[in-house]
């Protein structure tokens, strides 16, 4: 059984630096680039805004609904789809599949590759680990979802508050 | 080890910034060579202590009080 | 290869040809990358006599072996050419993500010569590299031809260095951006780029660094990344960005009120990064790699600004169109001019600095309305401050005489040494917002001597001595005296910036950032050579590290020496050696001081190992680095630097 833990993503808290990306790269593939990352950031810099992307590990995975293969399958025990390389044919319907274009085909292969939560890291899954703002973080859903419901029910009373000193 | 005497450590104590008179005094005083004072030149105090440690011109008391102290205490050990 | 991509870029605009240069071993060993390849390239290729916006002269940008990879902070680029401004040689660094891309595309370094017949951009996707027409973005504010760009090559992931529209107008202090607001601020890069009739290079790069030993350098990196999730100066710096600094900078006296006349005012905290934080902040942004991500994104929410946004504002680009104007009470119009600076594209010290000079030479009558065109300089006057930027980006009257730095503008005024001593500059280049009487005697020391004109705290970045306090200890293991970590003390100051000035020398060759290792010190000069080896797979030791800084340090400064600058020159503007400085608050820690540069200087010429009485470094020296070739161009100018004719010429700028 699966620790429960996830990764979450939380774009008001990227700072845009893209120290997940590098991390992930060099942990995985022993080279550093964006190319060969599980983990994206999209950025607008006219706007000052960045958006972390990665893998959401849905239960009803769209990315292993569509394999032809069976390369692409839940890890029950990890909590996250995997996808197994041997088996890979390259036809790129996962990445299309999934809803957050967290698969890329990786440019040594031409097989897609995904998040696999760092299987085997002592400390976690790097991009949440050297994350400088907190914008990834990796817990277990409901437990960050009760701090949520806190944090923006604090934000509110908040506001209330100075709408009516106001 | 004393390397100078308790006057030439009060004229080097006395200095604002002495790095650079401390290392032309070892040197010509052949406690270090040319090598290791660009190397210490470049490297910093720390690097002066190490050396000194390995020399045996310090022990490691003189060296451990000197990373806290700085010239104040390595003058001290030196004189 | 490991680390490095191992060929530059060089385009020339006048022919069209654009060749890729393979670079040897033996090159990528002696000068690394970033800022060594671009000083080595401008010392052979730039004469020292030749018009900076010549066609001939080369503007070049840098990145490093370490460029792209997991270290902390890699996303630099170092932009080198020889300064508008001074004359002399010029460089300015810049964060964002343009040089991961860059080294990505496949290329250690990027040199443009030549001038285009009309204005073009070049768009490099990886190997493939081509030279596009700009007469649609010619003119355009650097966020709007960033985002044209992107439309028409049809890709809004890729990153783009460009200039804006003061670039184009040739300002001599006009700067260099990548990723629309990370600016490489000074010496006036900007000008050259223009003046080449480039607007931007547009860059994709789908490659990656390749690393010598993976498993070391992510356990070096897992190391330095925990090491920062507690870090003091991270903290302040992610929190409430180089803003931090304002509130410590009122207390201690060096915050620039009214052109440097006093440190500190009542009023500093309202443009502090805390107050920054609660009222204007939109987003924190951090450039590639970065694990402090200091960077702010700023949305004036209220008042006759309401609505407008910019990426920024640095201290340092805020203070000089604000407080150093007198500007103090609204802090939505210090947030306001430097959105201007930014979109015009020009260095807010330099520009800042020469319209406080203007506003000094203005309340001390050596200028009226006259020269002025009607404006009424009056400090405080932020509309007229907002005017003037307008003016200078667009060489436009009185603007236009200021867009050449302060020192030819006093020059064309005729305003004689009374005029220069308003100027506040060191070699043609003035001062950031750091008054030497306050912060402190090791910065004022690295001004006089600072290879890229001068006034200038990128040099040496001695932070031993502004947040060396928050790690004791460092400064007795870097210096063996704990006292220099005070700013106000010429205790080991001549050591601390010999040895910072190295150590900041061979970070920018990296090319990783300066706050990493100056200011936080996280990260020393061992934990960068242990990252380095694990990326090039290479053996340097900490000698050779600090001995390359020192290498391009003397190289650096023969190019001024060649110009006959030299020991006359290294000095601060006369004002802080004069003036003591007055109370401006009653907590200030500094009044009375002024700053006793004589008691450094020779000093500090020992440890460079350069001639007292030229300033130009011995051969010895010379020969020691490796630069034997710079020895025989020295040789007969160091008489000629003594020659009675020289000794007479009084020199702003070269």
């Amino acid at each position: 059984m699966s620790n429960g833990k996830v990764l979450l993503f939380n774009h008001e808290k990227c700072a845009g630096c893209r120290s997940c990306v590098v991390g992930c790269s060099l942990y995985h593939d022993g080279e550093c680039g964006k190319v060969v990352s599980r983990v994206a950031v999209v950025r607008n810099e006219r706007y000052g805004e960045s958006f972390p992307v990665g893998c959401d590990a849905c239960a009803d995975a769209p990315c292993a609904a569509v394999c032809p293969t069976g390369a692409c399958a839940m890890d029950f025990e990890a909590g996250i789809t995997k996808i197994d390389a041997d088996k890979c044919i390259g036809c790129k319907e996962c990445a299309m599949a999934c809803p957050f274009g967290a698969i890329n085909m990786h440019y040594k292969t031409g097989k897609a590759f995904k998040c696999d939560l760092c299987e085997g890291r002592e400390e976690g899954p790097v991009c949440a680990d050297w994350c400088p703002g907190g914008a990834i973080t990796y817990e277990t859903p409901g437990v960050s979802f009760k701090i949520k419901r806190r944090e923006k029910l604090t934000e509110r009373l908040q506001a209330a508050k100075v709408g009516e000193e106001g | 080890m004393a390397v100078m005497t308790k006057a030439q450590a009060k004229k080097f104590n006395e200095m604002t910034d002495k790095m650079i008179d401390v290392l032309n005094y070892l040197k010509s005083n052949k406690v270090i060579n040319a090598d290791e004072q660009r190397s210490v030149l470049l490297k910093g105090f720390s690097k002066l202590v190490d050396l000194l440690q390995e020399k045996k011109v310090i022990n490691a008391k003189e060296a451990k009080a000197a990373m806290k102290g700085g010239f104040e205490s390595l003058l001290v050990s030196l004189s | 290869m490991y680390g490095w991509a191992g060929q530059r870029l060089r385009v020339d605009l006048t022919t069209g040809k654009i060749t890729k240069e393979p670079l040897s071993y033996e090159y990528r060993r002696k000068w690394i990358g970033g800022r060594g390849f671009n000083s080595d390239v401008i010392y052979n290729e730039v004469p020292p006599n030749l018009d900076p916006y010549d066609p001939r002269a080369r503007v070049c940008f840098g990145v490093g072996p370490v460029s792209g990879s997991a270290a902390p902070s890699t996303g630099r680029v170092t932009v080198a050419a020889k300064s508008p401004l001074t004359g002399g040689f010029g460089d300015s660094n810049m964060g964002g993500h343009w040089g991961a891309e860059v080294k990505y595309a496949g290329y250690d370094q990027i040199i443009i010569q030549g001038r285009a017949k009309k204005p073009v951009y070049i768009w490099i996707d990886d190997d493939k590299v081509e030279i596009r027409d700009a007469g649609h973005i010619w003119g355009k504010y650097p966020r709007d031809a960033d985002q044209m760009i992107k439309e028409e090559l049809g890709d809004e992931d890729i990153h783009i260095m460009l200039i804006g529209p003061a670039g184009e107008n040739m300002v001599r202090f006009a700067c260099t951006f990548n990723d629309v607001w990370r600016a490489a601020g000074r010496t006036g890069t900007g000008g050259v780029i223009g003046s080449k009739n480039l607007k931007a290079i547009a860059t994709r790069g789908s490659g990656t660094v390749k690393v010598a030993d993976p498993k070391k350098l992510m356990d070096v990196c897992n190391r330095l990344r925990q090491a920062f999730k507690n870090d003091p100066m991270k903290m302040g710096l992610y929190e409430f960005g180089s803003l931090c600094l304002i509130n410590v900078a009122n207390r201690d006296g060096w915050f620039p009120w009214k052109n440097f006349q006093e440190g500190a005012h009542p009023l500093a905290s309202n443009m502090a990064g805390e107050t920054h934080a609660e009222t204007v902040l939109k987003h924190r942004e951090g450039c590639y790699a970065c694990p402090i991500c200091c960077g702010r994104f700023t949305q004036i929410r209220d008042g006759k600004y309401a609505g407008e946004e910019f990426g920024g504002p640095e201290y340092e680009h805020a203070v000089p169109t604000g407080p150093r104007c007198g500007i103090i009470e609204d802090a939505n119009d210090i947030w306001h001019n430097a959105c201007l600076t930014n979109d015009y594209g020009m260095d807010g010290i330099e520009c800042g600095g020469v319209i406080s000079t203007a506003m000094e030479w203005y309340e001390k009558g050596l200028i009226t309305t006259k020269e002025t065109g009607g404006l009424e300089l009056e400090w405080g006057n932020a509309e007229v401050v907002a005017k003037l930027i307008e003016m200078i980006a667009k060489r436009e009257g009185f603007g236009n005489i200021l867009a050449d730095g302060a020192d030819r503008a006093a020059d064309k005024l005729g305003l004689g040494d009374e005029g220069h001593y308003y100027t506040i500059t060191t070699r043609g280049m003035t001062l950031p917002g750091d008054d030497p009487r306050g912060l402190g005697f090791g910065y004022g020391l690295s001004f006089s001597v600072g290879t890229r004109g001068g006034c200038d705290h990128l040099r040496s970045l001695c932070c031993l001595e502004l947040s060396g306090a928050l790690y004791p200890g460092l400064n007795t293991k870097i210096l063996g005296d704990e006292s220099a970590c005070k700013p106000v003390t010429i205790n080991s100051k001549p050591y601390m910036v010999y040895y910072e000035e190295n150590q900041k020398a061979m970070t920018d060759c990296l090319n990783v950032c300066c706050f990493t290792t100056h200011w936080s010190y996280a990260v020393l000069t061992p934990d960068q050579v242990e990252y380095l080896n694990a990326i090039t797979g290479l053996d340097f030791t900490e000698e050779e590290f600090q001995e390359v800084g020192e290498r391009i340090y003397n190289l650096e400064r023969a190019y001024w020496n060649r110009l006959m600058s030299g020991a006359r020159e290294d000095t601060v503007p006369e004002r802080f050696l004069k003036e003591p400085m007055p109370q401006g608050v009653d907590y200030q820690t500094n009044v009375g001081v002024t700053f006793p540069l004589n008691d450094m200087l020779s000093k500090y010429y020992q440890y460079r190992d350069w001639d007292a009485k030229t300033g130009f470094p011995s051969e010895r020296k010379l020969k020691q680095l490796g630069l034997d070739y710079v020895a025989k161009d020295l040789a007969p100018m160091r008489t000629k630097y003594m020659s009675e004719t020289e000794k007479k010429k009084k020199k702003w700028y070269v």
